[in-house]
């Protein structure tokens, strides 16, 4: 194919049609999107799309029907038959409208519809309108040209519009898909989208009418998304300053603060919009069909691509990706609803490419004003979500590994205990053995017999120690039994009865018979037996010559078990006393390895209550509130 | 009286000689083993009235052992003494757990004291051996419930039991 001598040009083969029809359009109801944004940009007010699915009386038919300007046939020569054509380029610098695309090539969607399009279309003021029929199957030759596929056309009446009407008529037959309830759903879906859900387009309206269903019948809304669980919204005042409030699930109904931001934007006078963020993937109920991304509309009709899942056009992506996961937004997670208008905003325009907004300065600001405000939601989800879910799992955390460092403990115990129990068991027989000996010889003595019983007491004392040891050893810290809270304080105390004695201390267990609770028992002891053991640590160190006592209460209040352990010591100094329950605040963690830090932290795992209350040179009383049924 | 016959049982060396030098100041002819094989030597060559025995030993359990030193020494009284940490304090709990994984005459736990001891072996041999031949053929067939149904049977299981 040569023209001249010395220049060569492409020529596309008719199936160069079928390509882009069928191929290029992902769904049967991207294609009518694509009609029906065709329709917006011939500057129509309302789109009609009346769609006959197929039945076994009738061949299905979808006819889009807009009021738009329409073509006479000059026009329609040199746009509709020129594939890849587009003057709206052109329309963008003094349309009334700003058209949604410019690749010339949406018509060709009808090809994905049916085999068969009539086109109808008249221009204001004209008797006569135009009537194209095409046969898609014509372009399924690889061999002809493309523009030696030739389409009938006439000139008449056309009796559907008006003289004073305008507006154009596509009407496809022989449809490729049977369109059943679920495509007619996804249809109405896939329109909505293009709306805005919180400022309805004044000047465009779509209605899908499908022959026999009223139910998915009726003009198209986007409804609003619901149940989010952090929203920010901001609207740019007149003069030039941001509004901006906050509310959503995690917050109190009333807690919604409205604050207004001196910055300059005046350029973005009038915008609106909204951030929706769910902590969760949403529900298709709570998206209302949306996928997450931040869309921008104008006048109520969607600017493409903005907010789609392959642009990133605030960075939020890109910003993920750099602090390697570490950012607070998820972006499938965030929606963006951002309401511009053509009257307010002539200078935010869509670039050719339409990957974005011209590079105008009321493009960068409205980038920036929109990035401030995910700032600010980035900021409540770290200070609202993410940090006290931190500090709650650092807290469960510290549970967990108090109840790992218990176990093991246990472990080592048990077997300590064991291993204590046989030599004790050697030294119980062999005193017994000296003496029973030394009576066979015939030697009996005061002072033989008290040592005796002396070995004895002390290895009661060792084997109290070892069974106490045991005792803990072999419990759990998770499950609650119901059991006997008394006997259970009354069994720990016991365990310190001799050692209070020994070291001069008066020891009061004050009791009741009996008081059923579903408690962990095990817990209960290992937090008695470090109160007790501090108590006696404390008053050790008493240099006075004051009566020293331990006194340990226990009572049923209520839904609550109380348990008190107070001493008369010298009190706990005021400055230690705010971080008497944090980590390390105390030496005395003693040999157990429970400190209070511990004790705070195993008791609120059970949904209970420390706290004490202390006098300089009085004594401390430590409290213990358990629930009965824990 | 004649003098009794004990065989103890325990891992523990120390343990072992402390309590057969208690029994043996009480009056009892006491023979020990530190090992369960040991201990089924001595009782193929002598017979003993009373076994003590602990539960947890290496090479053998105590369950097993009891149930071997019983297939030739039908009539002997087993006390177990056992070292055993137990959740449960009261030593009548333990007891009643022992008793659910070995059938002995007594139990204690360690420590225990050398009268206790003494006492609790005085108070096994005292009772009248068991005159149920039911029970007796029973503890020979390693606690297995044969169908021993008469007199008879009892008398071929013991028979087949001599066999062996």
């Amino acid at each position: 194919m040569t023209e001249g001598n010395d220049k060569l040009r492409f020529e596309a083969s008719a199936y160069l049609q079928t390509l882009i029809g069928r191929e290029l359009f992902r769904s049967e109801e991207l294609a009518i999107v694509e009609l029906v944004k065709n329709a917006y940009d011939s500057g129509a007010q309302r789109v009609v799309i009346a769609v006959r699915p197929q039945s076994l009386k009738e061949p299905g038919e979808i006819e889009i029907r807009d009021d738009g300007e329409g073509m006479a046939l000059a026009r329609f020569q040199r746009v509709f038959m020129f594939a890849g054509y587009s003057d709206r380029l052109r329309q963008v610098e003094d349309a009334a409208r700003i058209p949604t695309g410019e690749k010339g090539i949406g018509r060709f969607a009808a090809d994905r519809l049916g085999r068969r399009l009539i086109v109808l279309t008249k221009v204001k003021g004209a008797s006569t309108g135009l009537r194209v029929e095409i046969d898609w199957s014509l372009f399924k030759s690889r061999q002809k040209k493309f523009s030696d596929v030739t389409v009938p056309y006439v000139q008449e009446a056309l009796p559907t519009f008006g003289r004073a009407d305008s507006g154009t008529i596509l009407r496809i037959t022989q449809l490729r898909e049977q369109w059943d309830r679920e495509q007619l759903v996804s249809l109405r879906r896939a329109l909505a989208q293009l709306l805005d859900p919180y400022q309805r387009p004044t000047d465009f309206e779509i209605d899908l009418q499908v022959a026999g269903s009223p139910a998915l019948s009726g003009p198209i809304r986007q409804a609003p998304l619901s149940g989010s669980d952090i929203e920010v919204g901001f609207a740019v005042t007149e003069d030039g300053k941001l509004r901006r409030w906050r509310r959503g699930r995690i917050y109190e109904a009333d807690s919604g603060r409205e604050e207004i931001l001196a910055v300059d934007a005046s350029p973005l006078a009038g915008l609106e919009g909204r951030f929706f963020y769910f902590l969760k993937r949403p529900t298709k109920e709570q998206s209302r069909g949306l996928l997450a991304g931040v869309r921008v509309y104008r006048d109520g009709f969607r600017i493409e691509p903005l907010g789609s899942q392959r642009t990133d056009w605030l960075g939020i992506s890109e910003k993920r990706a750099k602090r390697h996961g570490h950012a607070h937004i998820v972006p499938s997670r965030l929606f963006g609803f951002v309401s511009i208008s053509r009257r307010q905003h002539p200078d935010l325009k869509d670039t050719t490419s339409r990957e974005a907004l011209i590079d105008t300065a009321a493009a960068r600001s409205l980038v920036s004003v929109l990035q401030k405000q995910l700032t600010f939601l980035e900021n409540s989800i770290l200070t609202d979500v993410d940090q006290p879910r931190w500090t709650q799992s650092r807290a469960r955390k510290a549970v967990e590994l108090e109840r790992a460092r218990f176990q093991s403990l246990s472990v080592m115990s048990f077997g300590l205990a064991h291993e204590l129990r046989q030599p004790l068991q050697s030294i119980r027989f062999e005193a017994e053995n000296i003496t029973t000996r030394l009576g066979q010889l015939g030697v009996a003595d005061p002072d033989i017999d008290e040592a005796q019983r002396n070995i004895d007491a002390d290895i009661e004392r060792i084997e109290k120690n070892i069974q106490l040891i045991a005792s803990i050893s072999s419990g759990s810290l998770e499950t609650s039994d119901e059991l006997d809270l008394a006997s259970v304080v009354r069994d720990q105390c016991s365990f310190f009865a001799t050692r209070c004695a020994t070291q001069g201390i008066d020891f009061q267990v004050d009791v009741p018979p009996a008081l059923q609770a579903t408690v962990n028992g095990t817990l209960v002891g290992m937090v008695l037996i470090n109160l007790i053991k501090n108590a006696i640590d404390e008053l050790i160190a008493l240099q006075d010559g004051r009566r020293r006592r331990i006194c340990v209460v226990l009572r049923g209040e209520g839904p609550k078990c109380r348990l008190e352990v107070s001493d008369n010591g010298a009190g706990i100094p005021e400055e230690i006393r705010p971080k008497i329950f944090r980590k390390f605040a105390t030496k005395k963690t003693g040999g157990m390895g429970v400190g209070l830090y511990n004790c705070k932290l195993l008791v609120r795992s059970h949904a209970g209550e420390i706290f004490f209350e202390t006098q300089t040179g009085e004594g401390t009383t430590f409290v213990v509130e358990l629930p009965k049924i824990g | 009286m004649p003098t009794d016959r004990v065989l103890v049982v325990d891992d523990e060396p120390r343990v072992l000689s402390s309590m057969c030098r208690c029994l043996r100041l009480a009056g009892f002819r006491v023979l020990s083993a530190g090992l369960a094989r040991d201990a089924l030597t001595l009782c193929d060559a002598h017979s003993f009235d009373v076994v003590i025995l602990d539960l947890i030993m290496p090479g053998m359990d105590g369950v097993e052992l009891l149930a071997r030193i019983r297939k030739v020494q039908p009539l002997v009284r087993s006390v177990v003494l056992s070292g055993k940490i137990d959740e449960d304090l009261a030593e009548r709990d333990i007891a009643r757990k022992l008793r659910e994984s070995v059938e002995a005459d007594a139990y204690l736990s360690k420590p225990v004291s050398g009268t206790r001891l003494v006492e609790t072996v005085r108070g096994v041999i005292v009772k009248d051996p068991p005159g149920d031949w039911k029970a007796i053929a029973k503890r020979m067939s390693n606690g297995k419930d044969l169908k021993i149904k008469t007199a008879k049977d009892a008398a071929k299981e013991l028979k087949k039991f001599r066999k062996k």
